[in-house]
């Protein structure tokens, strides 16, 4: 016969040989990437930890209860896998860009990292999980009991020892277990390979135990036929016309909220998923397995049902059906399959809520309280503590639940009491997945709002049975107001109970969520972590930069990591990033792609919101540098001094552009004086050579002239070459005195003396033509700068004009000088025609002589040019000014010295 | 993809799973959950199939290439 202490020293042998398995499954997944442990198999097996001593105590209680209801808890994680397309594989990929640890983690980093809602999470997933672990410990103590109390002596050390000793030890060895499987070290990823292994193998044996089970009983019940007839002769009815009511959709929904948001579901279909492609696997392998655990289910439930002393609890069918025909092998292993599921699901459960706890609880109470700062040992061994503190307080209320209502007898409505409480957060995932203007605040709120539902109408009423208040609270109402009953709001009556619970909270919550969303507005963070989210399949880039460039050093980053990751880890980020960068690690700058990275690495161990605080202190903090502060001002300044540049260079750009085209303008009019010129030249050379020319011809060809004739032709081509040659020098000093070549000596001298002896060079030119000379008044001796020649030339050349364009029969000029401010003047005028106004202009210009006297002079009209280009070689100037006579007069003005 | 996770939901929620409803026996076994069992096999099947049509991820999708 089986004994109690046999079956728990078995228990204990099994979870030993469970905790060899993790311990070399971990070491093998280290060493060996592609190892057996990464294959979609183990990973199938793994999410099959949904299925509990619930599907196998729990399913074949709830069979011989209701029916075929027991078949929604898994025809609900079938759709959601069928669908995985849709849900699954999203949500995969979102947590693996976005380093996703936990449930509270995913809803926390869609809506803008908020950490308040991370720990609302948390809160509401161990209060609502309690049940469910009370579940386990309740179906672990009863199969247990059920064992030993098959036999007289079986109880063994059992004896003296109730319900609640039993399952607070085992809820003591549960978190014992727990701790030593899911908290020896903390990930990066928060993946426990070896837990996982594990898990897969408590898969195994489990559904080899129900099949042997349930294979057991159709062969002594003989076949199905036979077994449904003998439970239909007996009058038991799978197919009852009310199997398919409101409660049939309700139990189907929360299964389905449940495969997704169960925090150990989360954790091995989201969380542990080392490769996308796994889904694929496992979107049809769950579902088969999940058909292969049912498929006994109901026979079982019958048979027992029709075979089964009457009053015996039909939760424990799948172990004492077995037992009552002495099969203690079979039994036994039905038990360690129930074990099974019971420890696989506690340890990853604890493990999942324990990240929840530590990472949003007790990390931001550390980052707040700044203990980190000061503790240098580091956060690693912290965390760890953390984790193994939660792990007791989650199995502590699993177990106190279970001290509460040890009197409820059924497995499977304590499990959906769960199953509605988790899932009030479905509606926020399927928002957070799909619907880019949810926000935090209504995502918070709809939680808020379904948990206090779900706790007034679900959780509250399964105290009844221990709480005579609570009774009273059902049937009358707080403070008597009837339509507040938990079991039947605002006069809701009628409906099943764990239906009435769903359809109020869920509305509310979906209410919630939808109208506050469209009254509240996004933070920048949340639109941006939205469109992460949301975009998962269009972008690939992971989205990075939230932080701007601080003060934050790579140093300081470095010792930030360290904590957290351990310096191993650390050391090996900070060197890959440095090894792409191109730099040496001690001169790393860290760019804000790096810093999201360190971000998202963070995250993988204590929570998206924990990482960006703690990154927030570092790098956007309040210690920006002062000389970072200095150079960013530095910075500022050298823009604008290097803008400023940029507008002067501009600016004489601009003027010398201007005066190019000043001198372009310049340039183009001297090309056209030019041509001028030169046309006028040929025009000048042209006259004397051709009357040369012609004289020349006639000299040549014909014989007959005379002597006389000849000597004048001769002559006359005498005087045109004097003439030409006289142009040419004319033409030759004027080109040389405006290019300033020819070399100038300014001295000082009378200006007076000069013009006496001009006119004493013109004093044969004058009488020649009976010319009187004026004398105004003279200015004395004076001294200004130039060369004595070339100003009496220039007093020649206005005398000899006066005289030459004098027609009058009685020509006079007039001399006279002065000083007037500083200037030595001379006027020279003449009583002649004098020049017309529209000539006076040009008169001083190459080639132009005065209209009338054109005709017949024969000057080449560079005179006065020259004249004007020699004075003002003196600084001086030659200009026509109002004459006392009525001809013209010319003026030379001189500066004077300063003696 | 999205019609047999649409269908397989329409089949097993009332109104139509009281179709199959009956109190019908085959080969000793209640019509329902022959009829269950069967569209749990079916999407079962269907999924299997299907995800041979769909374009595979790229290999090794683990961030932690990123």
């Amino acid at each position: 016969m089986l004994s109690a202490d046999f079956v728990i020293a078995t228990a204990v042998a099994y979870v030993g040989l469970l905790f060899v398995l993790a311990y070399f499954g971990d070491r093998r997944a280290r060493s060996n990437q592609r190892s057996w442990l990464h294959s979609p198999w183990v990973y199938t097996l793994s999410i099959s930890v949904y299925c509990t001593s619930w599907t196998f105590y729990g399913a074949v209680g709830n069979a011989a209860r209701s029916g075929l209801e027991f078949l929604t808890i898994y025809l609900g994680p079938t759709l959601v896998f069928v669908g995985w397309w849709f849900l699954l594989r999203r949500l995969v990929r979102i947590s693996h860009q976005q380093r996703i640890t936990s449930l509270a983690d995913l809803l926390s980093s869609r809506f803008g990292k908020s950490n308040r809602l991370a720990v609302l999470v948390t809160i509401i997933a161990v209060i609502g999980i309690a049940p469910y672990i009370a579940l386990q410990l309740k179906a672990v103590t009863s199969s247990i009991q059920a064992v030993a109390g098959a036999s007289e002596f079986g109880r063994g050390s059992l004896t003296g020892i109730d319900d609640v000793g039993l399952a607070l030890g085992v809820a003591a060895a549960m978190a014992l277990f727990t701790i030593l499987f899911g908290t020896r070290h903390v990930d990066a990823k928060e993946q426990h390979h070896g837990v996982v292994a594990a898990i897969a193998f408590e898969a195994v044996v489990k559904l080899a135990a129900l099949l042997a089970v349930g294979m057991f009983v159709v062969f002594i019940g003989g076949g199905f036929e036979q077994i449904f007839s003998d439970a239909a002769a007996a009058g038991v009815r799978v197919d009852a016309e009310n199997t398919f009511d409101v409660r049939w959709l309700t139990t189907l929904t929360l299964s389905m909220a449940a495969i997704v948001c169960l925090p150990r579901q989360f954790q091995v279909t989201v969380v542990e998923n080392s490769d996308e492609n796994h889904l694929r696997t496992a979107s049809w392998a769950f579902p088969a397995y999940m058909l292969l655990m049912s498929l006994f289910i109901l026979p079982i439930a019958v048979f027992g049902l029709a075979k089964m002393p009457a009053g015996s609890n039909p939760d424990m069918f799948a172990l004492t059906i077995p037992l009552a025909f002495g099969q203690e092998t079979l039994a036994l292993l039905a038990f360690i399959g129930g074990f099974s599921s019971a420890t696989s699901m506690i340890i990853l459960e604890s493990i999942a809520l324990s990240i929840m706890v530590s990472n949003h609880i007790i990390m931001p109470l550390i980052l707040r309280f700044g203990s980190a700062s000061r503790n240098g040992g580091g956060v690693t061994g912290l965390l760890l503590f953390a984790r193994r503190l939660s792990i007791v307080l989650i199995l502590s209320l699993g177990f106190f639940y279970f001290f509460f209502t040890r009197d409820s007898n059924a497995l499977a409505p304590i499990g959906l009491i769960s199953f509605n409480g988790i899932a009030q957060f479905f509606p926020a995932v399927i928002a957070a997945l799909f619907w880019r203007d949810a926000t935090r605040r209504a995502a918070t709120a709809a939680i808020a709002t379904g948990f206090v539902f779900w706790f007034w109408c679900s959780f509250l009423p399964s105290f009844a049975s221990v709480s005579p208040q609570v009774v009273l609270l059902l049937e009358q109402g707080p403070w008597g107001i009837a339509w507040l009953r938990p079991e039947a709001m605002f006069g809701l009556e009628g409906l099943d109970p764990l239906a009435h619970a769903a359809f109020w909270s869920l509305s509310a919550n979906v209410l919630t969520l939808v109208i506050g969303s469209l009254l509240t507005s996004q933070s920048a963070l949340e639109r941006l972590q939205a469109s992460v989210f949301l975009d998962v399949f269009r972008t690939n880039q992971a989205s990075g930069g939230n932080f701007v460039l601080g003060s934050a050093t790579a140093n300081d980053l470095f010792f930030v990591v360290e904590r957290v990751l351990g310096d191993t880890r650390a050391a090996a980020l900070f060197e890959a990033e440095a090894r792409d960068a191109g730099v040496d690690p001690d001169l790393l700058e860290p760019s804000p792609e790096f810093i999201g990275r360190l971000e998202r690495e963070l995250a993988g161990s204590i929570g998206a919101a924990s990482a960006h605080v703690m990154l927030s202190k570092v790098v956007s903090g309040s210690d920006v540098s002062l000389e970072e502060m200095m150079q960013m001002a530095d910075e500022t300044q050298q823009a604008i001094e290097y803008s400023q540049q940029l507008e002067k260079t501009s600016a004489e750009l601009r003027s010398t552009a201007q005066k190019l085209e000043e001198a372009n303008t310049q340039l183009r009019e001297l090309d056209l004086q030019k041509d001028e010129f030169l046309s006028q030249v040929s025009h000048e050379v042209r006259t004397p050579m051709t009357s040369i020319r012609s004289f020349s011809e006639i000299l040549l060809h014909a014989d007959d002239i005379d002597q006389q004739q000849r000597r004048k032709f001769v002559s006359t081509i005498h005087q045109e070459s004097l003439r030409l040659t006289k142009l040419l020098d004319e033409i030759l000093d004027l080109s040389a005195l405006e290019r300033g070549e020819r070399t100038w000596r300014n001295a000082p001298i009378d200006p007076e003396r000069a013009l006496d002896r001009a006119l004493d060079v013109c004093e044969a030119l004058l009488r020649q033509r009976n010319v009187s000379v004026e004398w105004g008044r003279r200015s004395g001796a004076a001294l200004v700068e130039g060369d004595p020649d070339r100003l009496c030339q220039v007093f020649i050349n206005l005398i000899s004009n006066a005289v030459k364009y004098n027609d009058t029969a009685n020509p006079v000029i007039s001399v006279s000088t002065r000083l007037r401010a500083g200037h030595h003047l001379v006027d020279i005028a003449d009583n002649g025609p004098g020049i017309a106004t529209g000539e006076r202009k040009l008169i001083f210009e190459k080639f132009s002589r005065g209209a009338q006297a054109a005709a017949d002079q024969g000057g080449a009209g560079l005179g006065l040019a020259i004249s004007r280009q020699i004075v003002k070689r003196m600084h001086g100037s030659l200009d026509l000014v109002q004459s006392p006579l009525p001809g013209a007069c010319f003026r030379v003005r001189l500066p004077v010295l300063v003696v | 993809m999205l019609v047999l996770t649409l269908l397989g939901a329409l089949l097993m929620l009332p109104p139509l799973v009281l179709v199959f409803n009956q109190p019908l026996r085959h080969w000793g076994l209640p019509q329902t959950v022959l009829y269950l069992f069967a569209l749990w096999l079916v999407l079962i099947a269907g999924t299997a199939l299907l995800n041979r049509f769909l374009p595979p991820e790229p290999a090794g999708s683990d961030s932690e290439a990123d």
